[in-house]
């Protein structure tokens, strides 16, 4: 299917979000609207890296960690402008993810999902234990309040302005990635990187690339989760969050942008949904997981698109 | 979203999942009807995950106090609407759930979290919100300093810390080796026993740590053997205990075991069999409450929770019932000083001014003070003695 399509539904979404946030004055489905689009951030730097590249990561938790934890440690001991520490976390995230590509480049499928696993469980010990600038396991870290140049904007309409606005950055950064040069040098990564290698790409600086973008991109989320929560320990940063992402990038669309939202969307709300079934609540969620990857293995977006062109008399198909 | 794709037309896999969905939309019907002239108050307990060895019985603690409330005619006339959600143990999820119990709900009071970590997520949303919350969190940083509208009703590492120190002093135990989980509970433990065993004239001769999991701790045991400690102080939740007390006897390890309130639970002796023999443990009075003196303050209404939990539930309680049960009380209590209708503000009010005689010990709550303190009289010392607890004081 075309990438235009994917923008369109892309666009769709990102309009649809402000909406749906304005159309409440309940702080409790704002605040998980703000988790959906800090969740959402973190999931398309996953696309990125598997949708598109192919590079499995299960270790992104600890990108996420060293956002949330960079920004935490810059505004509380440094009193540095939140902004700029979010910058700063995700910059500095970023550095993280092309340096751990490097040793991981010539691993691949299972071997880069242990090594990727790997990564993110050793992160999660030194979160956990490194007390002094993370607050480990307990009582964790407090952030101060969220504010823009000395104005006050902590409130759940600011938050979620602040987080939509980066989501909308990372979904440029994703477009402009699927859509160039570099975005068919990933895509010929995924097929094949002797191939890839053979007619002259230079296969390890992909690697990196798409790493540190990844990276960047759950390294901003993480930040940006930091002024969410405002409180956190080390357990939200452990391979539990790592395995959502990537339920919510193979849920929604392996191969979109729009795929990533509404997967992150989608494991973000449904459990809180599903609440009511009470005692049956994992069960019911696992089973809908299940049925989703059974009748819908390419993901739920894409899953839709094929059912509506059958529906369609005339058979109007991509 | 699949709703609309998916109704018209009977394909397998659509009929599927229009049958998942239907009963969603009945629960949130159903649960959108009910609940007129009633109080609502919220639980959000660790029914799940790693902590939910607190949530549960806390949450059947909530359930079984507030249906005894009710039967006893309510509060003030009218009947309580208890609404529970699992928190998992994670600190975003409890966030989440406090919110929602908050401003979807509108409760007047929220009990739990279960953990010390959930719990000081949520205290700063509390006081943001304006709404009653009773944590059950077993670090003192919830309630030192005070905030107006965060109480807390288990014992703090601190009160079962100034306990074991207590007793080492008064037992001649000047050095002590110990031993704590590298999770939350037990990295706040491990403080707080290293803040104050000076004060007692106790030195912590040996810090170990090991993973609450871990299938063997024997290297960290025979650390402890080898330096010059007089005893063992272990504070980790289940397993680690009994990992402990088999790895020690195996080694030859003969000095007197303690352990901290996590292990407060018949498990040490089912799962410790022998090995548990002459082991002490600081324990809420919940564990035993055949064994307290007659003239215990706290022995009628522990030995009431104990008989109610295991008339409804068919098995002995885990002292963490008390947390929740112990919050209801300290409400229903607060209920009864109020002549107008009880809100969030009258309700925090009148729980400062309360006195209460709990299965957690004497709260004596006011502006100062928003749990238990060190005269509560909350830990009691308990030995296994022929495979039973038995008060050692």
């Amino acid at each position: 299917m075309s990438s235009a399509i994917d923008r369109r539904l892309t666009l769709l979404l990102l309009a649809l979000l402000p909406v749906l946030a304005w159309s409440t004055d309940n702080n409790f489905h704002k605040s998980i609207l703000v988790f959906g689009v800090v969740n959402a951030i973190s999931a398309v730097g996953l696309c990125l890296m598997l949708g598109l590249a192919g590079q499995i990561s299960l270790g992104q938790a600890a990108f996420f960690g060293i956002g949330a934890y960079v920004t935490g440690n810059l505004v509380t001991k440094l009193g540095v402008e939140p902004v700029l520490a979010i910058v700063a976390a995700a910059l500095g995230a970023m550095v993280l993810g092309w340096a751990i590509s490097r040793p991981l480049s010539r691993l691949h499928d299972h071997y880069l999902a242990m090594a990727t696993l790997a990564f993110g469980t050793v992160m999660y010990i030194g979160f956990a234990n490194a007390r002094d600038w993370t607050g480990g396991l307990d009582p964790g870290m407090s952030v101060p309040k969220f504010t823009v140049f000395g104005h006050d904007t902590s409130s759940m309409n600011a938050l979620f302005v602040v987080s939509w606005i980066a989501l909308a950055l990372a979904v440029f950064v994703a477009n402009n990635i699927f859509g160039h040069r570099i975005g068919r040098t990933l895509r010929a990564l995924k097929m094949s990187s002797p191939a890839a290698a053979s007619v002259g790409i230079d296969v390890v600086q992909a690697k990196a690339f798409v790493f540190a973008i990844g990276a960047l991109l759950t390294g901003l989320a993480g930040g940006l989760y930091a002024f969410v929560a405002r409180s956190f320990n080390a357990g939200v940063f452990g391979v539990g969050y790592s395995i959502e992402l990537l339920m919510m990038v193979v849920i929604g669309s392996l191969s979109r942008v729009s795929g990533a939202i509404t997967g992150a969307f989608i494991i973000t709300v449904l459990p809180i949904l599903f609440d009511r079934f009470e005692d049956y609540r994992t069960l019911v969620f696992g089973v809908t997981m299940v049925l989703i990857m059974k009748f819908m293995p390419t993901g739920l977006v894409d899953g839709l698109f094929s059912l509506g062109a059958r529906l369609l008399p005339s058979g109007r198909r991509e | 979203m699949f709703h609309l794709a998916v109704t018209t037309r009977p394909y397998r896999a659509a009929a599927k999942l229009a049958k998942l969905c239907a009963p969603i939309a009945m629960m949130l019907a159903a649960t959108a009807s009910h609940g007129q002239e009633t109080i609502k108050i919220g639980g959000i307990f660790a029914l799940s995950g790693p902590a939910s060895f607190l949530g549960v019985p806390e949450e059947r603690g909530f359930r079984m106090k507030i249906d005894e409330i009710n039967k006893a005619g309510g509060l003030n006339g009218k009947k309580i609407e208890g609404i529970v959600y699992d928190t998992e143990g994670n600190t975003t999820k409890a966030a989440q759930q406090f919110r929602r119990l908050a401003e979807s709900d509108n409760v007047v009071a929220i009990i739990g979290p279960s953990s010390s970590g959930e719990s000081l997520t949520v205290g700063p949303i509390a006081n943001e919100l304006k709404v009653v919350s009773v944590t059950h969190a077993g670090t003192e940083k919830m309630t030192v300093p005070v905030t107006p509208w965060v109480f807390n009703t288990p014992p703090t590492d601190r009160v079962v810390a100034a306990h074991l120190l207590g007793i080492f002093k008064k037992r001649g135990i000047t050095k002590i080796g110990l031993m704590s989980a590298a999770d939350g509970f037990g990295q706040s433990g491990a403080n707080v026993v290293k803040e104050l065993a000076p004060q007692y004239g106790v030195q912590v001769s040996r810090h170990e740590e090991f993973n609450r999991q871990d299938a063997d701790i024997t290297a960290q045991v025979l650390r402890v053997k080898d330096s010059d400690a007089q005893a063992m102080l272990v504070w980790s939740a289940f397993p680690a205990p009994t990992i402990i007390l088999k790895n020690a006897a195996a080694v030859g390890f003969k000095k007197p075991i303690y352990n901290s309130f996590a292990a407060a639970s018949k498990d040490l002796i089912v799962q410790g069999g022998a090995n548990a023999e002459g082991t002490y443990v600081s324990s809420m009075r919940l564990l035993a409450p055949e064994t307290l003196a007659a003239d215990d303050p706290m022995r009628p209404i522990v030995t009431k929770i104990y008989e109610d939990y295991k008339a409804r539930y068919k098995e002995a309680p885990a002292t963490f019932t008390a947390h929740s049960y112990d919050a209801l009380l300290i409400i229903e209590a607060a209920a009864k000083k109020i002549s107008g209708p009880i809100t969030r503000q009258s309700l925090r009010d009148a729980m400062e001014t309360v006195t209460v005689v709990g299965g957690n010990g004497i709260y004596r709550l006011s502006p100062k003070s928003h749990g238990p303190d060190p005269e509560s009289r909350s830990m009691v010392l308990l030995v296994v003695k022929g495979g039973e607890w038995k008060v050692d004081e």
